[in-house]
């Protein structure tokens, strides 16, 4: 249940000890969550950030004219939050939405900052999350400004090609913020090869 | 809007709590998840639930760990031989999530002494759940003739016992919640 959270940790070269791993384990709540149901809805206070151990999640905001624009997609191994809410206690401008029956682990405000006090190795987990999080961040942020749709489907296809075939293509275009029937140009251009 | 809390009952049979919970809850705020033994049987709760509440948002399910893996709420309704054993298995998706423990002072006026002693011996074997003990008796007005049921809830993690009270209340079941103050608190 905590296997790919702890393989998380090691691969950032931290590494728990036996008994750091068993108390890490008490900060979390494990969720099953179902296909279609939702772990946060807009306008609600973020109370938990979560770790994907298994399934596809996404996060999103819908605006005035009751067009969803997807934020962020998480699946295994990922975390997904809306941060600002999580940590100001505002209400939250996304929802999120699980795509996929998954397997959860909710951590929440007190028990962060507790399990950071109690694991000191964690916060190096969590400066190197944060920093990995920031790149990504300013990547997608940059690529939106700087790159025409094309190459942003071919740097999500090269970088996440997972999320690609797991996902439907109207949520692909969501994401990368143009229409479907662009994506679908895109798509079909790439496969003839040009 | 707030999210639905799913709550699982485990288990879903005889005149309990968590049968009175099941036939009666009227709000939306809350999915149940039905553990009932043999449930294929003639003797079926469940269709006495569902043609109390056609449209209820309520499901049975075959599996402890998994409902109480889905559950914000577990609510716990077995017989103390069983108590230990289900504990056990539901103690790793446990953490975090509110425990609703039914003493039946029915019996008599003090609590079973065992039930008393599982209560606190619970607090020990799932130290990171919210525990909440709920004292469900039964009194009896002679001059009336009827039987007056009281409903007590108590709990050290003061937002449990809101949450506890919310879905008791929601079920039509009368509260008087009574949080001691104790020295080693965390609210």
């Amino acid at each position: 249940m905590y296997e790919v959270l702890l393989n998380n940790i090691k691969q950032k070269e931290v590494e728990l000890t036996k008994t750091e791993q068993e108390k890490l384990k008490t900060f979390f709540i494990p969720k099953k969550i179902r296909k279609k149901q939702f772990l946060l809805q807009e306008g609600d206070v973020c109370l938990n950030t979560t770790f994907v151990e298994k399934g596809l999640l996404r996060s999103y905001s819908i605006d005035e004219k009751g067009n969803e624009h997807i934020v962020q997609f998480a699946l295994e191994d990922w975390w997904i939050a809306d941060i600002y809410s999580f940590f100001t206690g505002e209400p939250s401008s996304y929802s999120i939405e699980a795509m996929e029956n998954s397997e959860l682990l909710m951590i929440n405000r007190n028990s962060y900052e507790d399990m950071l006090y109690s694991i000191p190795k964690m916060e190096r987990f969590l400066r190197l999350l944060v920093q990995n999080s920031l790149i990504a961040t300013q990547r997608r942020l940059s690529g939106k400004i700087t790159l025409s749709a094309e190459e942003n489907y071919r740097n999500l296809v090269a970088g996440c090609n997972n999320i690609v075939q797991r996902v439907p293509q109207h949520m692909i275009a969501s994401y990368l913020g143009i229409t479907p029937e662009t994506l679908s140009r895109i798509r079909k251009q790439m496969s003839t090869g040009k | 809007m707030a999210l639905k809390k799913t709550v699982a009952i485990i288990e879903a049979n005889g005149e309990g709590i968590g049968f009175s919970i099941a036939k009666n809850l009227d709000s939306p705020d809350f999915r149940l998840l039905l553990l009932v033994p043999g449930f294929d049987n003639i003797n079926n709760p469940y269709e006495e639930i569902k043609a109390n509440r056609p449209g209820a948002d309520i499901e049975l399910v075959q599996c402890a760990v998994d409902a109480c893996w889905e559950a914000d709420i577990i609510l716990l309704n077995v017989a103390s031989p069983l108590e230990k054993e289900i504990v056990k298995k539901i103690k790793q998706v446990a953490t975090g999530k509110i425990i609703i423990y039914i003493i039946n002072e029915t019996v008599s006026i003090f609590p079973n002494d065992d039930q008393m002693i599982y209560a606190i011996n619970l607090k020990t074997v799932l130290p990171h759940s919210k525990i909440v003990t709920v004292y469900h008796s039964f009194s009896q007005n002679h001059q009336v003739g009827e039987k007056k049921e009281t409903v007590k809830i108590d709990s050290e993690n003061a937002e449990a016992l809101q949450t506890v009270n919310l879905l008791l209340s929601a079920a039509g079941i009368n509260v008087t919640v009574k949080q001691e103050k104790r020295s080693f608190s965390y609210e």
